[in-house]
């Protein structure tokens, strides 16, 4: 009891120095490149019940819940072996095509930093300008066998904004934590398996833009142009650009009226970006993060999101752990607070003030 | 001497036993303040002391910040005199007592409380004279220079002069330099804006200087300290930095090698003082006359050359050793001084052409040499003044051509002087490449190490060794014959625990492993060290650095390795570079090491624990992850020289020979540990792998801040056990350091200081507490 307490409480603390309520940039069409390292180095142990593995079913929950908060967003997955570095999959938000081409590794060889980078830059090459370009590596190796001069291609990704992200395991090496500094990525290293898991997981939400490399990069809020398309079903098949056979049901291009099977995509005949309404409305959250709640002391009465009470989990324990939204004033229990900020994305108290003003306002 | 890694504006006033210590940081580590006490307690006692620091914890500006904040305290206090190893030591340590000056002065805004800090070295380092400082060669630098500032060469007014030095002759002598601290470029841009030989200049302001930073050699070598230090007064606190190997330093300011190519280039010196001899005879023989009145009326040394400019080194005898009477009548006379050193170079010459290894007291010799030569001590011992007269009075300015003749003297000086303390051996075969071709080496080898230092120990009130490795701190007193009143050695206070030493005692295969001299060629040993270093590279990023207990068998080794397919092995993780004897060829490849460990490919670098590289080159950050010592790096015990000096301990220090062996062994061992971890925020695996690491006379000897890290289940480990708690420990390094963790463990500010100084404890109650040295 205690020591659930006391682990809770930790937890809870260094999720929370993460969270943060301050409004930043976040690009949120997000072109991300995962290189999965598959060298011999990924098949040591001290990820259970080894680090390809681990890595793979990390990633695995990792592409569904990545598209799930940026919908708008494309992935395109790299496998390094046998110091090559080869596609596996092109950008698209298909994850189970991701999912796919990262099960049934064979790790072997030894893996090439550059050529990786080479590849990944190749596929983020064609993306748009005012799209976030990123690259995570799952690395599990510590030698770096390189053709050429690893630093040009380092540069090169500096130019064109690309960010390069690293999720180590081992032992930290220096060319990693050069390259994430350079492209203003991260760079960390996987203690163990649940470790790797949550450290792959803080990639879900988009980096935020950093100010002076913004303005460098003279991208001052453009104006993106996007469509809304409606969904239609046909009785027979019909024509659909870039598809071979006919489709019964599509989604149409507000401008061109083209047809269009699945979302989001670029429309093929006049390339205006499509999405569906409660996608970019789901992309929003990371721009208008909701508040951090602040612990309170008091801890009688109930939650205001399960309607449970404040008790003790159990006698002689620390106090239950009671936070207070700092704008609507409502309190909530710990799993309503952390369900709220990691999933919900919305303070329900807040969204009943919202609503009543704006009743009051009809009136 | 790094600076911390935390920096800003606001820095701080520590009080440190009633001292009020100006220090120009925001932090200060625990030890740094607990060495600054230590230290202040010597000072106090006008006593000797011993500290030990590891690298890292800025043992540099402590000492700076402590001695001139005491010389600020106390009008009575001297000069701090701090001595470097090398010249890379010195720029460290005058930029540091930049940035504490800078700081003092924001806050003082004093004029008196202002200092005057100055570096001095060679003149090859110094010189801006257009041509001289071209040359790289440092005695040929000297030589020329001599060839325009003698003042029988400003007298003549037809020779070329230096324009710099004459400047400082006219105006440099009356005027100071204003306060500040000079870094050698400060001095060389002083030189150049006012027209001064900077030298010069900077050697003439050492009477007026409150903090002097200069070269081990300045103090201890008798031929330059008598020269240069002269006028340092009493009250001065010296301080040996790095001075783990200062016992050897002692050592070679008082030997001297004889070689037979030495010998040649010393007769052919002696004709050309002879033809130059016959032509003073001719055209100037009143000055041949006037130094033979001089040499009759009295001391050789005075008023001879002690004139600015055109000077030779002085004296290779200490000062207390310097008679003070005429020269003997046999080698007044400029003819008769040349026949007599002839004689004595044809006794010498006719001493190597022995085919046994001889090793001989030197009184034994002196008596040899009288039967055959009749040439006495007593005169031996006048024989380098007397040179040193008889080139100024030729006027001789190229004295970088005369080094035979010179060196000879040198020896002969020594000889006639000392007879306890030395020992002469004859080394027929010395070439250790060419073990068959006879090339004799007479070596005149000081055997006791205090020799050189008392005097400097006698002189000055307070002088402190300090260095990351000085354990077992009673050594080295006893070597060097003196008693501190301050020995203490300072663990470091950590966050984390960044450094992981482990003894390596048994291979995979439970055998164990050792370089002990009837194990090492064992082929199961040699795979084992391959296997350890196999292993260690596949899990170690970056770069790892490998200490070999000599270059035969770092060789041996690498052979074997690679008939074993080892090497291969390696390869596949690691590029391998390797340390030569040749400098420039272990610079390029340290150079293309770097390159590797910067670009993620991972270098392996071979290196002998006694070699240039174990002793001056930090394997900071990634450069050095790893540092393996394959085996003890034990001296070579059938060194002659070695035996007799171990003998010579034995008797007159009561040193155990094996004791000697392993504490020498163990500091150059720590020497090599100390090499990957440059600073705190450094982190390093050591591996000492030898099973005799283990015992406890070795495992004793280790400085504090390695042993209190080595707990007892790293002491004797197999190679996998090594591998996965490197393993471990590289996983927890990688994550990131939290600059709050650190403070109140491993970083004070002033208010936790205070607090400390009341006795309450700083470190935050998560954080492990952590012991601190005694006595506070």
């Amino acid at each position: 009891g205690l020591l659930t307490v006391k682990l809770d409480r930790s937890l809870r603390a260094s999720r929370r120095k993460k969270r943060d309520g301050r409004m930043v940039r976040r690009g949120i069409l997000r072109y991300l490149v995962i290189v999965l390292d598959s060298s011999s180095a990924m098949q040591l142990t001290d990820i259970k019940p080894n680090r390809v593995s681990g890595a793979s079913s990390a990633l695995k929950e990792f592409i569904p819940e990545f598209f799930d908060q940026n919908p708008l967003s494309q992935i395109a997955v790299v496998v390094a072996k046998d110091s090559l570095a080869e596609k596996a999959t092109d950008l698209s938000g298909n994850s189970g095509s991701h999912v796919e081409a990262i099960e049934k590794l064979s790790p072997s060889g030894s893996f090439s930093l550059q050529n990786s980078l080479d590849v990944s830059l190749l596929l983020l090459d064609p993306c748009p300008k005012h799209s976030s370009r990123e690259i995570l590596f799952v690395l599990g190796a510590i030698t770096m066998i390189d053709p050429a001069n690893v630093f040009q291609s380092i540069e090169r990704a500096e130019s064109t904004g690309a960010r390069v992200s690293v999720v180590g395991m081992g032992g930290e090496v220096h060319i990693c934590s050069t390259i994430a500094r350079r492209t203003r990525g991260t760079y960390r290293v996987a203690k163990d398996e649940p470790h790797l898991r949550s450290l792959i997981r803080e990639h879900v939400t988009p980096l935020a833009i950093m100010q002076e490399k913004s303005s460098q990069r003279s991208t001052p809020a453009t104006l993106i142009k996007m469509g809304f398309p409606r969904h239609r079903n046909f009785s027979a098949p019909v024509f659909a650009p870039n598809f071979e056979r006919g489709v019964t049901a599509g989604y149409e291009c507000p401008r061109c009226h083209a047809l269009t099977p699945a979302l989001p995509a670029d429309c093929a005949v006049c390339s205006l970006a499509l999405v569906p309404a409660p996608h970019l409305a789901r992309s929003f959250h990371h721009l208008f993060p909701t508040l951090p709640y602040r612990d309170i002391d008091d801890v009688q009465g109930e939650c205001f999101g399960c309607g449970s009470e404040f008790i003790a989990t159990a006698i002689g324990a620390a106090p239950p752990i009671v936070t207070q939204c700092p704008r609507c004033n409502e309190r909530f229990c710990g799993k309503c607070d952390e369900f709220i900020h990691d999933a919900l994305h919305n303070c329900p108290g807040c969204c009943g003030l919202d609503a009543n003003t704006e009743k009051a306002d009809v009136e | 001497g790094r600076p911390l890694p935390v920096q800003s504006a606001v820095t701080m006033k520590i009080d440190v036993d009633g001292l009020t210590v100006y220090f120009p940081y925001d932090y200060v580590y625990p030890e740094q303040y607990h060495y600054m006490r230590h230290l202040k307690r010597a000072l106090d006692a006008k006593g000797h002391g011993v500290l030990e620091m590891p690298t890292g914890t800025g043992k540099t500006i402590t000492v700076l910040a402590l001695v001139t904040s005491y010389q600020l305290a106390r009008q009575s206090a001297g000069k701090l005199v701090y001595c470097t190893r090398t010249v890379q030591e010195m720029e460290k340590a005058l930029d540091e007592l930049k940035r504490l000056m800078q700081y003092r002065d924001s806050v003082l805004q004093d004029d008196k409380s202002r200092i005057l800090g100055l570096g001095l070295s060679s003149r090859r380092n110094m010189c801006i004279h257009p041509t001289v400082s071209q040359e790289t060669e440092r005695s040929v630098v000297d030589a020329r220079c001599r060839g325009l500032t003698a003042p029988w060469v400003r007298e003549s007014k037809t020779m070329p002069t230096c324009e710099f030095f004459d400047a400082f002759e006219q105006q440099g002598s009356e005027n100071k330099i204003p306060a500040g601290v000079y870094t050698l470029e400060d001095m060389r841009e002083l030189g150049k804006e006012r027209g001064w030989c900077p030298y010069y200049t900077a050697r003439y302001m050492i009477r007026f200087a409150n903090v002097l930073v200069y070269s081990y050699q300045y103090m201890i070598d008798p031929k330059i300290s008598t020269l240069i230090s002269r006028e340092i007064e009493k009250e001065s606190v010296v301080v040996f930095d790095e001075a783990h190997n200062i016992d050897n330093v002692c050592i070679e300011a008082l030997s001297v090698d004889i070689s037979r190519p030495l010998l040649d280039q010393s007769q052919r010196n002696l004709g050309r003082l002879r033809e130059r001899i016959d032509r003073a005879k001719e055209t100037s023989a009143e000055r041949l006359q006037d130094e033979y009145r001089r040499l009759v009326a009295g001391i050789a040394s005075e008023g001879v050359y002690a004139r600015v400019g055109g000077e030779l080194p002085a004296t290779p005898v200490l000062p207390p050793d310097v008679v003070r009477e005429a020269v003997p009548g046999n080698i007044r006379k400029a003819e008769h001084f040349v026949g007599f050193l002839k004689r004595f170079i044809t006794f010498l010459h006719k001493a190597l052409q022995s085919h046994a290894a001889v090793q001989e007291h030197p009184r034994f010799f002196l008596r040899r040499l009288r039967e055959s030569t009749a040439i006495d001590a007593k005169s031996l011992r006048f024989c380098y003044d007397r040179l040193a007269s008889l080139m100024t009075t030729l006027e001789i300015t190229e004295a970088d051509e005369y080094q035979g003749a010179i060196a000879v003297a040198d020896f002969a000086t020594l000889i006639g002087t000392y007879e306890r303390g030395f020992m002469l051996i004859l080394e027929p075969f010395s070439d250790a490449d060419m073990p068959n071709v006879h090339s004799p080496l007479l070596q005149l080898s000081c055997l006791d190490a205090s020799l050189a230092l008392q005097p400097v120990l006698k002189r000055f009130n307070s002088v402190v060794l300090t260095s990351g490795t000085l354990s077992p701190l009673e050594y080295m007193p006893r070597i060097l014959n003196f008693v501190p009143v301050v020995a203490e050695s300072f663990p470091i206070s950590l966050a984390r625990n960044c450094l992981l030493p482990m003894i390596v005692a048994r291979g995979s295969d439970q055998l164990p492993i050792s370089s002990k001299f009837d194990m090492r060629s064992d082929p199961s040993v040699v795979r084992n060290y391959g296997a350890l270093l196999v292993e260690m590279a596949s899990v170690v990023p970056d770069g790892i650095v490998c200490f070999f207990t000599s270059y035969r068998y770092m060789e041996d080794t690498i052979a074997t390795w690679n008939n074993m397919g080892l090497f291969q092995i390696i390869l596949r993780h690691k590029l391998v570079f390797i340390e030569t004897p040749d400098i420039v060829e272990t610079s390029l490849a340290l150079e293309n090491y770097r390159r590797a460990c910067d670009c993620g490919r991972g270098a392996v670098f071979f290196s002998v624990a006694r070699g240039k590289v174990a002793e001056g080159i930090d394997f900071n950050g990634h450069y050095g992850r790893a540092v393996l010592i394959m085996g003890v790096p034990f001296q070579y015990t059938l060194s002659k020289i070695l035996r007799a000096r171990m003998e010579f301990l034995r008797e007159n220090f009561q040193v155990r020979e094996s004791d000697f062996l392993s504490f020498d062994a163990i500091r150059q061992a720590a020497q090599c540990c100390g090499r990957v971890l440059r600073s705190k925020k450094d982190y390093g695996i050591m591996v000492l792998a030898d099973k005799r690491f283990a015992r406890g006379d070795k495992r004793s000897k280790l400085p504090r801040w390695i042993s209190e890290h080595l707990h007892e289940g790293r002491a004797s480990m197999s190679t996998d056990a090594a591998v996965s708690a490197s393993r471990e420990f590289l996983t927890d390094m990688a994550q990131p350091l939290d600059h709050s963790d650190q403070l109140g463990v491993a970083l004070w500010d002033a208010e936790m200081l205070q607090k400390h100084n009341r006795g309450i404890d700083t470190a935050p109650s998560r954080a492990k507490k952590r012991k601190l040295p005694g006595g506070v």
